[in-house]
């Protein structure tokens, strides 16, 4: 495989699933946050 | 959502790899198969960034949070998505402009202002009280909008050097394959409608917890 190719579709999977991780990490703490707090 | 961004995801790469065509404009090179996550990301940023103004608008007409909610959630994954749109345009530049950049391409200038306005829009977002500095936000988030048809259209307003108008252009030479594109395109739209829809829980959530912590963090 082309290096710029592998470059491209390594950045694309790497900031998205990243992205998602982030997103979903973050929601299950303000969730956890919140459920102590009730 | 996350079962359909699966689905046309490993769909589109099963046809970027293993069915779309390596040359276009003449050059055969592995690196021409980036161009198909480019136009697609190209694509659901103007999605995001279309939804961050009209999201934008509601929430001036109606002051919903939810509107700044799903305003500032798009504009955040707009900026996402147009940073990796710069990032693998460039990659495919390479190969076939042999150039990471060109400053003489109106669509590669005028795409950059577009990142920058929307760096400022979170930038704004992240320095405003979520109570009462919304509309700020909100007010940016229209008037910076203004960028993103002027990039799209900027092939068509001045003489395109590099890139070249694809839409309802008879004699555009790119060898894309419409089905992949196609494909691509429904990939990531499920992909932006699924982690928007994630983003706005944060935002409820976070609002919610706002609420019983009487505005502390």
């Amino acid at each position: 495989m082309e290096p710029l190719l592998l470059f491209g579709y390594t950045a694309l999977f790497v900031a998205l699933f990243g992205y998602a991780a982030y997103l979903q990490r973050k929601l299950g703490r303000v969730e956890r946050r919140l459920n102590d707090l009730r | 959502m996350k079962w359909g961004t699966l689905l046309f995801g490993t769909l589109s790469f099963a046809l970027v790899f293993g069915y779309a065509s390596k040359t276009m404009y003449g050059i055969e090179h592995g690196g021409n198969l980036l161009a198909y996550w480019h136009i697609a990301l190209a694509w659901v940023a103007s999605a995001a960034l279309g939804t961050t103004f009209v999201g934008s608008v509601l929430f001036l007409r109606y002051r919903g949070r939810f509107w700044s909610r799903l305003a500032h959630s798009a504009g955040e994954l707009g900026f996402l998505f147009a940073t990796l749109t710069l990032l693998l345009g460039s990659a495919w530049g390479k190969v076939i402009w042999n150039s990471w950049w060109e400053w003489t391409d109106v669509r590669l200038v005028t795409f950059l202002i577009v990142w920058f306005i929307y760096a400022g829009y979170l930038v704004v977002s992240s320095a405003t009280d979520p109570n009462t500095g919304d509309r700020y936000t909100a007010v940016y988030g229209v008037v910076g909008f203004v960028t993103v048809p002027i990039s799209y259209a900027s092939t068509r307003l001045w003489t395109p050097t590099f890139h070249e108008t694809t839409i309802g252009n008879p004699e555009v030479s790119a060898n894309i394959d419409p089905t992949t594109l196609l494909v691509t395109f429904v990939a990531a739209t499920f992909l932006y409608v699924y982690l928007l829809g994630v983003r706005i829980q944060v935002h409820e959530v976070e609002d919610r917890l706002r609420g019983l912590t009487g505005g502390r963090r």
